[in-house]
């Protein structure tokens, strides 16, 4: 009673502040008052925005209370406080199906205002079943209410796309209906990221009302008349407008990008070089345009745009935007970027190297890699790596002593070892010569073992001189080295070496450790027998040394031999989680059907890491079961685990996967998974056109 | 043998792969990654994959979440992908409304206590820090008074950038003369703040979502915290608006980025209309209803 009486009071106070706090309360106090929903209805109504968005908060966490449910609803009534309609629309929304079937109930009985907000209510449940209960209002005879029906049609669209699209595209055609409204046909479908035909698309253009949402559509069209179009209208656009067309500039650019087509056949005016420019420079301090700038005058081939990408590469978040401007340009963008890469920080540096890396070809490569070479004496490990990967690619004869330099450097020996390798596999007379007259000490020996392995047997007399020499490396005093000979002899492929590579397994290091269980999975004798697979076995049978047990698990899936998978099975389900994962990830390489029931019982190892083993190493079978227990994933306790299965089961696509999805759709409540389950639904619904944003390499126009 | 024989310079990014990664990210730190960062995982930990000498990006996830190093290896992947590019007085008008504004009010509210603390919430390498120590000095109102300007960021290596207080030209884009003049000196070696700026400046590393560390840093008057929500989900943001809400003083002032709001996050903060710019202020109110029930 008394909390009763503390409530009343607060609520009567003056101060906003001691409402908003005694509406926060009630969350705690549920169980101590009377009919707490009578607060909270009455907070969604007060005077102070604070207080009307705590009750909000409130309402949403008392979801699905009935008495709520059904004040909040009548709340759509007719009625002079608009505040209370509107947080009563923004609570219902987490009402779910409830509030679908009590909005369904009601809506006979509200006026246009009520049915408007019962409109955008249903949008916010994201339910495809609100979309029968949107239809018949789009035949209300209030326009207001509509354009509501239509907006929150393209809402729940989300989970619908092909229902939405269909219902939108048909109401678009009405020539009878009020531009606005079909303005919002028109925004729903761009929202949706659905394609209209280039002919609708074009007679809009004329329409002032529908001009700015069409010119979004004709930038997903990537149809070529709608090129002109955009450029026009973003020499005309004024204030917001600015951002709109641009947007839509950049879609058309991503979707030629993406079908390897470049703009450059279209000139640009003077002022929309001039503009684009000025947007793409650092002192705009609006992160969008400037991003899309860089896109836009990259896709258009305006190489005043390359030193301003190029000085971009510094700033993270531009990052992906001005690689992208800099690749769709091409070659011409080389000498801006080898000018900034000569007075960068070493992170862009690297990035400068690794792009010009990627859009030199087999004339421009090498000359690239002459001015890069310049640079590596001094240069820190980051530019190094960058500068031995333009080696890799565009590296000659001349480039083996450079790079072997880098083999004794522990933060280059990776880089430089592909670079030799890739050197041996070009060149391989010069590198079978360097090879065959390198000593057992030093970068030469750490050499000559890279070249062994990458070239094939027998570098020098015989394969049992290359064993010979491998082994007497076995003993050097740098672990790279050892590591290095291992794997030669792994390549050398004879059963020579077993001997040398089983001792290795007693190094200190574990990494020359790990390179010996490769070896040992490589080795055959002239008849394909593995003499090193007892080793192994024995090895993950005994050894307690978890990361060399998964190095074996490792080696053994890596040798494709069925009988591994006795082995395997009874650690995907009670092995620590790094050996299980190992053990998964090998299964998965076993010529075997019944890897797939092993591979099901990962998924019930307790420790999430495991299962999504399982489900990625699931993924890409065919099983009729595997969808049924990745749906079951979409249950899973951890956050990640669900969260994965739900882009599986979108990339698997078809009807189960979608109604799978659908019914996770209503209980999940981690916005990481609703955002892979709505990832999920739009892959499957198969609606989406809206160009990707830049992605890793898959815009490089080569 | 670490190297590919695939000829590619180094491994590249799959999708699957920046999920996984960009999950243990957020489990960790609460830091929100949209799938336009893709690329800036590819770029940026790309380097930690072939330092490390692995085969591909998900050798690099197994090793963040099975090997010993793994705890360390997170923390460097986060920090390079959350290393921010800043400039001294940034986004001037909102510099404007603290000096001319917010700092004449604090100087009459804490007059008594003559104390001043201000948090520059997610620092990256100090500029902003040592610009709101400059302004505050230059405002001459907190002469004789206890000053503490403090800097925080999750990133380790920004930290120690500002605690050296030594920058390049790329940090001088928008700084008045007379600033540069009065509170830098020119060496070799770049542009140093002066002492008496940075002998008010205090930096620490922090993650915004860890509370408890959070209460380091004491209580303050006003915290900047501007475009670092952006790199949080919904619910993360939350919970840094409550530390944030926490460690300021009744009537302390938040400062978010000009794109920022506290809209949907929070509704513990009351909007304050300056003339320049639109802050939050921690209510005054003192005496609550409920302490009863809260105890």
């Amino acid at each position: 009673m008394r909390r009763a009486e503390e409530i009343a009071a607060a609520f009567a106070s003056e101060d906003p502040e001691q409402r908003r706090r005694a509406v926060e309360s009630l969350r705690e106090l549920e169980n101590e008052i009377d009919a707490p929903a009578r607060y909270v209805l009455q907070a969604l109504g007060d005077d102070d925005w604070r207080v009307r968005k705590q009750a909000i908060e409130v309402a949403v966490a008392f979801a699905p209370a009935q008495d709520l449910l059904t004040g909040l609803v009548a709340a759509l009534k007719p009625g002079d406080n608009v505040g209370l309609r509107n947080a009563a629309v923004e609570a219902l929304g987490a009402y779910g199906q409830a509030a679908v079937d009590a909005l369904a109930h009601e809506l006979p009985k509200l006026d246009a205002d009520g049915r408007k907000l019962a409109a955008e209510a249903l949008a916010r449940t994201a339910l495809p079943s609100a979309l029968e209960v949107l239809r018949p209002l789009l035949s209300d005879h209030d326009s207001n209410v509509r354009a509501a029906a239509l907006d929150a049609i393209a809402t729940v669209g989300a989970a619908a796309a092909a229902d939405a699209f269909d219902i939108l595209s048909r109401f678009l055609q009405n020539p009878g209906e009020e531009a606005f409204v079909r303005l919002c046909a028109l925004d729903g479908i761009n929202r949706l990221g659905s394609l209209l035909p280039w002919p609708a698309i074009e007679a809009m253009l004329e329409d002032p009302v529908l001009e700015r949402s069409a010119l979004s559509a004709a930038g997903r069209s990537a149809h070529p008349e709608a090129l002109p179009a955009l450029l026009g209208a973003f020499e005309r656009a004024r204030g917001g407008g600015v951002a709109a067309v641009l947007a839509a500039l950049v879609d058309y650019c991503r979707a030629f990008a993406q079908n390897h087509l470049l703009l450059r056949a279209e000139p640009a005016s003077r002022a929309v070089v001039a503009r684009l420019l000025a947007l793409a420079l650092p002192s705009n301090e609006d992160i969008v345009s400037r991003k899309a700038a860089l896109t836009v005058a990259g896709a258009l081939g305006l190489e005043q745009i390359a030193p301003i990408a190029a000085e971009a590469l510094s700033d993270g978040r531009m990052l992906a935007e001005a690689d992208e401007s800099l690749s769709l340009l091409g070659s011409r963008a080389v000498p801006a970027l080898l000018e900034r890469a000569g007075r960068a920080d070493p992170d862009t540096c690297a990035a400068c190297i690794e792009i010009v890396t990627g859009l030199a070809d087999t004339q421009s490569g090498p000359l690239a890699v002459q001015e890069i070479r310049r640079w590596l004496g001094t240069a820190s490990p980051v530019v190094v790596r960058a500068a031995l990967g333009a080696i890799t690619l565009f590296g000659d004869e001349s480039c083996f002593a450079t790079v072997s330099a880098w083999l004794g450097n522990e933060e280059t020996a990776s880089a430089a070892e592909t670079a030799l390798a890739a050197l041996a596999q070009r060149y391989p007379e010069s590198a079978q010569k360097l090879a065959r007259s390198a000593h057992t000490e030093g970068e030469q020996a750490h050499a000559a073992a890279v070249i062994q392995t990458a070239l094939h047997a027998p570098i020098r007399d015989s394969v049992a001189d290359d064993v010979a020499y491998l082994s007497v490396l076995l003993s050097n005093p740098a672990k790279a080295v050892r590591r290095a000979a291992l794997a030669g002899l792994g390549n050398a492929g004879s059963e020579l070496g077993a001997d040398a590579a089983a001792f290795a397994l007693t190094d200190e290091e574990p990494e020359v450790r790990h390179a010996a269980v490769l070896a040992l999975s490589r080795l055959r004798t002239p008849d394909g027998v593995l003499p090193g697979l007892p080793k192994l076995l024995e090895l993950v049978e005994k050894s307690d040394d978890q990361e060399l047990v998964s190095a074996a698990l490792g080696a053994l899936g890596e040798a494709g031999d069925g009988r591994v998978l006795a082995v395997l099975r009874p650690l995907v389900r009670n092995a620590p989680p790094m050996v299980a994962v190992a053990a998964i990830e090998a299964l998965a390489r076993v010529p075997d059907a019944r890897r797939v029931d092993a591979l099901i019982e990962g998924l019930s190892h307790g420790e999430p890491e495991v299962v999504k083993a399982s489900m990625l190493a699931l993924g890409d079978t065919i099983d009729p079961r595997v969808l049924a227990h990745l749906g079951a994933c979409l249950d899973h306790s951890a956050w990640d685990v669900r969260r994965l299965s739900a882009d599986m089961l979108g990339r698997a696509g078809g009807e189960s996967a979608v109604l799978l999805l659908r019914a996770r759709l209503a209980a999940e409540d981690n916005p990481r998974v609703l955002e892979a389950i709505n990832r999920a639904l739009d892959a499957g619904s198969g609606m989406r056109h809206t160009p990707l944003p830049p992605r890793a390499g898959s815009l490089r126009p080569r | 043998m670490s190297f590919r024989s695939s000829g590619e310079p180094r491994p590249r990014l799959l999708s699957e792969e920046f999920l996984l990664l960009r999950d243990v990210i957020y489990e960790h730190a609460g830091l929100s990654f949209d799938g336009d960062a893709m690329f800036l995982f590819d770029r940026r930990l790309g380097e930690r994959v072939e330092a490390l000498g692995l085969r591909s990006f998900n050798d690099y996830y197994k090793y963040i979440r099975f090997n010993a190093r793994g705890p360390v290896e997170l923390e460097e992947a986060i920090e390079r992908l959350t290393t921010k590019e800043t400039y001294f007085f940034r986004q001037e008008y909102q510099l404007r409304a603290f000096a001319s504004e917010l700092l004449p009010r604090l100087a009459l509210q804490n007059a008594d206590s003559k104390r001043l603390c201000v948090w520059s919430a997610g620092c990256s390498t100090g500029e902003e820090a040592y610009t709101l120590a400059m302004l505050v000095r230059d405002s001459g109102l907190f002469e004789d008074w206890e000053v503490r300007i403090i800097g925080s960021d999750i990133c380790k290596t920004s930290v120690a950038t500002a605690r050296r207080g030594v920058y390049q030209a790329s940090s001088f884009r928008v700084t008045p003369d007379i600033m540069r003049s009065r509170y830098f000196r020119e060496e070799t070696s770049g542009t140093h703040v002066v002492d008496r700026v940075k002998q008010m400046c205090h930096f620490g590393q922090l993650n915004l979502l860890d509370a408890g560390r959070a209460s380091m840093v004491g209580r303050v008057d006003v915290v900047f915290c501007r475009n670092v929500l952006i790199y949080f989900d919904l619910r993360s943001r939350r919970r840094v608006i409550d530390t944030l809400l926490e460690r300021l003083l009744p009537g302390g002032y938040l400062l978010l980025g000009h794109s920022e709001s506290l809209l949907n996050l929070s509704t513990a903060f009351e909007l304050v209309h300056l003339r320049e710019d639109l802050v939050y202020r921690k209510p005054l109110t003192t005496e609550r209803w409920d302490s009863g029930a809260r105890k």
